[in-house]
């Protein structure tokens, strides 16, 4: 019964996701099909990746081949480390396959909710966050169908597709600003990307950031 | 089926980052790599709207890319850094450009 409740409220709060990375989804699924991926592989990249901000650089960098993508989507992914640390200190000790499951939807959204979940005092932080989980899931990969079935029947030069992409990626940067020195570390980004200009197109994108982050190291943390 | 191997590589390399300590419980990154990995995704960000937004030869017009990024920025602080605010503000912002700006 307890895990039922938290089943329920996690449901209560997931909805919220399904509607919200649904959209995401539809445009991750347009790009990803206007970028020259097969369909089926866009949608399966959704199912087994689950991470939009990996799946957009892919689609963006798509054409630069393997490696920089490759590159690219281990620096974002390395962001989850810290994330997997802390969800395996809320959950506590529980079986392997119940602590494997959980960490293949753990994301930025579902990490959050399940974090202030813990801070509200939830019984059932599994049956919570398995909720919240289905409801991402579905969403992403719904509104990837339906994005890669609508992507043929636009035209990305006509609608602005490459600025879309822009304009998401400074989305997804600005809650990571929290202090004065982040800003010093994106004003780095943008400078390095004007100097990586020098380097082959395939390798400018994650030779700045690399660059950006390593002299970040050495910034004071706020 | 190269695609396919960057999709399956791109899964592993993700799920291994998301799995790592939930295998192994207790054991945290610290010091400077910490803090690499904390500020690599801000970096990474930055750099692929800069690249397209900022950079000479990002867009065949500069014009609307520039007031994309000041609608974006825009929509930021209006809705408090929320991403459906900075979304609708820089498009809003690019679209206006491409209609007044031509």
């Amino acid at each position: 019964m307890r895990h039922r409740r938290a089943f329920r409220r996690g449901l209560r709060d997931g909805v919220v996701l399904f509607v919200a990375v649904g959209g995401f989804g539809v445009a991750y699924g347009v790009l990803g099909v206007q970028a020259g991926l097969a369909p089926w592989l866009v949608v399966l990249a959704s199912a087994v990746v689950v991470s939009g901000a990996a799946q957009f650089a892919w689609v963006s960098l798509a054409a630069a081949g393997p490696g920089p993508v490759l590159l690219a989507v281990s620096g974002l992914a390395l962001r989850h480390v810290p994330m997997s640390a802390r969800v395996a200190s809320l959950v506590g000790p529980r079986p392997l396959r119940v602590r494997l499951a959980l960490a293949w939807v753990l994301v930025d959204e579902t990490f959050g909710l399940t974090v202030a979940a813990a801070r509200r005092g939830e019984t059932d932080l599994v049956a919570y966050k398995a909720a919240v989980d289905l409801l991402l899931f579905s969403g992403w990969v719904v509104g990837t169908v339906l994005g890669a079935g609508l992507g043929g029947r636009f035209d990305p030069a006509v609608w602005g597709a490459e600025v879309f992409f822009a304009v998401l990626f400074v989305g997804l940067a600005a809650p990571l600003i929290r202090g004065r020195w982040d800003l010093v570390v994106a004003a780095l980004a943008v400078g390095a990307t004007f100097a990586a200009t020098v380097f082959p197109e395939a390798w400018r994108i994650t030779a700045a950031a690399a660059a950006a982050a390593a002299v970040g190291v050495v910034l004071p943390d706020d | 089926m190269t695609d396919l191997l960057v999709v399956l590589a791109m899964a592993a390399v993700t799920y291994g980052c998301r799995v790592v300590f939930l295998a192994r419980p207790g054991r945290e990154p610290s010091g400077r790599l910490a803090l690499f990995l904390e500020r690599f995704p801000l970096a990474l960000f930055v750099a692929l709207a800069a690249s397209t937004l900022l950079v000479p030869g990002g867009l065949d017009d500069p014009g609307p890319g520039y007031a994309a990024l000041a609608g974006a920025v825009g929509g930021g602080l209006l809705s408090r850094r929320s991403l459906p605010g900075i979304l609708a503000g820089g498009v809003a912002a690019y679209w206006l450009a491409r209609v007044f700006l031509g």
